[in-house]
């Protein structure tokens, strides 16, 4: 199929798409599966999000990048900026697409001119996007960041402020960090609480109000300040770094934590959100098996579930995640047995719903190994290895994500082979994958 | 050997190389008879075969056909370590099973008669004497195990952190006057310019590793106890390498998560070899094989052919272990007394002290072989050989006198109480420091900032990461990680590592941004030694690690 011919194509089909009864399943809830039943939703199509879980994006610091930010920053160091390239989608055939669905989560920001975050690891870091609750030190003037000081566990605000003041990229922008003593804890029972527990709390207009008070109390005391960094502690049901930042009268915002983050849960919430709205059906599953129907009016595939009715679909996005979430194993032969040998040697990658799809990485089909074990680890991951297939490891699809050899199965995010795992690449992929499943659930509606 | 006639930083009576339990072993004993003594460990202490153990000491039992001298010996040597050092050991019963058949029948015959007569050694280490099971009674104590099985043989053995037997008899050393370089490596040994009628002295110089500071040290006496490093320590003095030479013979161990049986089980690979599975502290460690090294000492590592042929042995008998999570692997190297052609296992453990008088250098000594169960015994003949001449009227007590945090160890659910931790905090806080968890717990008290859990998988809290650094000669994210455990758990330092790095910047006055490498560094040694174990649901969990790094701390580029 040509470029030009698939275009037209798409038009017509998608004019179509309000009236048609072309139904999609969607496996898994994450990035990739939010984005592509959102766009398949917004062309009128009937979707219906199967989710396992908690996933990669659930374990998000907040940070959204389109390719992983050490190779980009280490590409501008040896290269000049492209220009303009770091706002959403931006050069892609469905960037622009990308950009408005993400705009219906109400969570994410992602200025042309990209943003600088600081990590609760100690750094300060770019990022094409982030949460709207992470503060962008890049749209604060030159000057002194407060951090204020807590009795917290996760947040030792002198070592942090010392290390964010220590690299390159705070002194070129004129940043300094002051750590303040304060109290963020309202309670002593809260002190050991964990940070998504603490941003929980936040969501309350009332303990907010609180955090602001000691904020500006705090900013009595120090010197004069740009800008306010805290811990990840402001809110879950919707970033409340806005509602702070007009209380306090600064820009305040969290540091980037990536385990158990507030940003993870926020994007849970905001994913739920969205597909009400949308009114986009979706059931909390494991997906065992997708397979080709049985002759069966209106629907070309069946989806079966590990625990209830199956489901039928005129086409399906398979966005289960990669090896964090789920839709990936490890699983060489020896992982198998109990034996002294393992019975037969097999691929060490496995997609772990049962679909008519190859699993590959590099674009070709995943070898046996040369060993009734399997390989050897030590070739399989970093830091042994540079691009390892750990990385890569995935469905094989062709630039639409289609599964070769079964008309109407797509993958997308973590799932599909050789894309960067970034949560940027996860959304955009979904959009597509949610565009061109539109075209084949026509298709296949038809046929059937 | 040559004459060096520069400048000198300090004098003493002994100079140790090696930082491993022979040499800080020696360090404690000779500083115990009032010696003045100087310590350089190229690494950090316990870097090697010490650190990388199995973590026993055991009494001997194999030596019992051929010379149950030494049986007698090591049992009563580790009741000695037990008095001395009573937080740091722990009992580790083992089981025996034994298959099917006549064989096994035999076998059994043979293990309860070879039992029977170990346990005429096991009141000298307050161990329990040894059962014979039949096959109903294994799977009841040993639920795990399967297979065949006719019955099994208990017996009693203890174990012990190695890494902390070093620390603490380095910290000894310290504490009563010696001088300890650490991350210091020695660049030569050379005679001091001769003096009429004077015995001969020696000048040992060294360049501290991390700051490229040079420190000259006279001394009477040398002792090379550089393990496995040995011939090359003793080339620096330009002795022959000849007769120090070792034959290293490299050992590795699975570790897992938690403790995964109630017993160690002892069983045969498929070559016929002995492995093991133990519980060991809050985890669990598969271990050894012992294969000749060829390669370089400063980077043993294990490697999945090793941890497949471990793996394999003793899923035979226990085959949950293929469901267990590996959480790392430890590789070292031991010094093997050389002797070229049996294969390894018929080679002894034993231990050697070569005098380099014969080289024209007297005074000098190399300390070759030895093993963990036996460090003080060895540490006792040589700093006896080294007295005769300096200190004839001295006499060892390192069998009597504490090593430090040895005395009155405190009640670890007393300790839970009044400070109010969890009791496995406690626990395993009182496990590695005995009493000094005191100095702990008031820094706690003192700054309840440092009440912080850094580490939660051990756990290990700030006031401890400080306390190492600044008492115990820890001077990097990976030092700390030796001497407290952080980051050797589950998580594989993904939670600890950056804050560790930033209290390690902290305390020794590095920038911020060098704590971060530290931590960077540590990760990466620390993913390379658990992916050769990878199993499903770690592979999980190493692509969740990486996604963290990238997050949060980023590395330079992908390798």
């Amino acid at each position: 199929m040509t470029q030009s011919g698939n275009a037209a194509d798409l038009t017509e089909l998608t004019r179509h798409a309000a009236t048609q009864s072309g139904s999609v399943v969607v496996v898994g809830n994450g990035a990739a599966g939010l984005a592509a039943a959102l766009r398949l939703a917004m062309s009128g199509c009937r979707v219906h999000v199967v989710g396992g879980g908690s996933g990669a994006s659930s374990l998000s610091c907040g940070a959204i990048d389109r390719t992983p930010w050490e190779e980009s920053a280490a590409q501008a160091e040896s290269a000049p900026p492209a220009p303009d390239r770091d706002s959403a989608g931006a050069g892609d055939e469905v960037g622009e697409e990308a950009a408005e669905l993400l705009e219906m989560l109400e969570l994410y920001r992602v200025p042309a001119q990209g943003m600088l975050l600081a990590t609760t690891s100690g750094i300060l870091r770019p990022a094409h996007g982030a949460d709207r609750a992470l503060l962008d030190l890049k749209s604060v003037p030159r000057g002194a960041v407060l951090v204020p000081r807590c009795d917290h566990y996760s947040w030792d605000a002198v070592t942090l402020a010392r290390s964010w003041g220590d690299t390159d990229i705070a002194r070129a922008s004129g940043l300094h960090f002051a750590a303040v003593d304060t109290t963020l804890t309202r309670y002593r029972e809260e002190r050991p609480l964990c940070d998504a527990d603490l941003a929980a709390r936040h969501d309350d207009p009332g303990r907010l109000g609180w955090l602001g008070e000691r904020l500006r109390e705090a900013l009595g005391r120090s010197g004069p300040c740009v800008a306010v960094l805290l811990p990840p502690w402001l809110g879950i049901d919707a970033p409340r770094a806005e509602a702070l930042s007009e209380r306090v009268g600064l820009p305040c915002g969290e540091a980037a934590c990536a385990l158990a983050s507030a940003a993870g849960r926020r994007f849970d919430r905001a994913r739920d959100r969205a597909l009400a709205r949308a009114n986009v059906d979706s059931s909390r599953a494991w997906v065992r098996r997708v397979a080709p129907s049985r002759p069966a009016p209106g629907a070309a595939w069946t989806i079966e579930l590990e625990d209830g009715e199956p489901l039928e679909a005129s086409a399906v996005v398979l966005a289960a995640g990669g090896l964090v979430g789920g839709g990936l194993a490890y699983e060489p032969s020896e992982a198998l047995f109990s034996g002294e040998v393992p019975p037969s040697a097999r691929p060490t990658f496995r997609a772990t719903i049962d679909a008519p799809a190859t699993l590959g990485a590099y674009g070709r089909p995943l070898d046996l190994p040369g060993s009734l074990f399997g390989v050897a680890p030590e070739s399989l991951a970093w830091p042994f290895v540079r691009d390892p297939i750990m990385d890569r490891a995935g469905l094989l699809v062709d630039a639409h994500h289609r599964v070769e050899g079964a008309p109407g199965l797509f993958a997308c995010g973590d799932l599909a082979a050789d894309r960067p795992r970034t949560w940027l690449e996860a959304w955009t992929s979904g959009v597509r994958a949610g565009r061109y499943s539109l075209v084949a659930s026509l298709r296949n509606d038809v046929r059937g | 050997m040559p004459i060096d006639d520069g400048a000198i930083d300090a004098a003493y009576d002994v100079a140790i190389i090696g930082g491993g339990v022979n040499g800080t072993g020696v360090a404690r004993d000779l500083s115990l008879r009032g010696l003045r003594v100087v310590l350089f460990e190229r690494h950090d202490l316990a870097f090697g075969a010490s650190g990388n153990s199995s973590g026993m000491i055991h009494g001997g039992a194999r030596y019992l056909p051929t010379n149950p001298k030494v049986t007698r010996q090591s049992c009563q040597d580790s009741g000695y370590i037990q008095q001395i050092a009573p937080h740091l050991l722990f009992r580790i019963p083992f089981v025996m099973p034994v298959h099917s058949g006549i064989r096994g029948r035999v076998m059994l015959e043979l293990f309860d008669a070879f039992f029977h007569a170990y346990d005429l050694y096991q009141p000298l280490k307050r161990g329990e004497r040894h059962t014979r099971l039949n096959a109903r009674d294994l799977a009841h104590l040993e639920p795990g195990l399967a297979g065949d099985l006719t019955g099994g043989v208990t017996f009693d053995e203890w174990g012990v952190d190695g890494t902390r037997l070093c620390v603490l008899n380095a910290l000894d050393a310290k504490e009563r006057g010696a001088a300890v370089h650490l991350h210091t490596t020695v660049e030569s040994i050379a005679k001091a310019p001769p003096s009429v009628g004077a015995p001969p002295r020696y000048v040992v110089r060294g360049r501290d590793r991390l700051t490229q500071k040079s420190i000259a040290a006279s001394a009477a006496n040398v002792v090379n106890a550089t393990g496995a490093w040995g011939p090359i320590t003793a080339t620096l003095g330009k002795l022959s390498s000849e007769r120090v030479r070792v034959r290293p013979a490299k050992g590795i161990h699975v570790v897992f998560d938690r403790r995964l049986s109630n017993y160690a089980i002892l069983t045969e690979a498929i070559d016929g070899r002995q492995v093991f599975l133990e519980p060991w502290e809050n985890m669990s460690v598969l271990g050894t094989t012992d294969d000749d090294f060829f390669g370089d000492l400063d980077d043993v590592a294990a490697t999945s052919e090793e941890v497949r042929y471990l793996t394999q042995g003793i899923s035979r008998v226990f085959p949950a272990i293929r469901e267990a999570r590996a959480i790392g692997t430890t590789a070292a190297v031991r010094p093997t007394l050389y002797e070229y052609g049996p294969n390894e296992d018929a080679l002894s453990r034993e231990h050697a002290i070569v005098d380099h008088a014969k080289d024209g250098a007297p005074g000098v000594y190399s300390m070759i072989g030895g093993k963990l169960a036996s460090y003080r015994l060895f540490a006792q003949e040589m700093s006896d050989r080294i007295t005769q001449a300096l200190a004839p009227s001295t006499t060892c007590v390192t069998h009597i006198k504490p090593l430090p945090g040895g005395d009155r160890v405190p009640d670890a659910l007393v300790v839970a109480d009044q400070h109010e931790l969890t009791p496995v905090a406690a626990r395993r806080l009182v496990y590695r420091h005995g009493s000094r968890a005191k100095r702990i717990l008031q820094r706690m008290a003192r700054r309840p900032r440092e009440r912080a859990v850094v580490c939660p998988c051990e756990p290990v809290f700030e006031a401890e990461v400080r306390h190492v650094l600044e008492e115990e000669m820890a001077r990097s994210v990976d030092d700390v990680a030796r001497r407290t455990r952080l980051g050797l758990g589950a998580c594989g330092g993904m939670r600890c590592a950056a804050r560790c790095g930033q209290i390690v910047a902290d305390e020794l006055g590095l920038s911020p941004h060098e704590g971060l490498e530290q931590a960077r560094r540590f990760l990466e040694v620390r993913a390379k030694a658990r992916i050769v174990a990878m199993t499903p649901g770690q592979a999980r969990q190493e692509a969740l690690s990486v996604a963290h790094l990238r997050a949060t701390l980023g590395s330079k580029g992908k390798t």
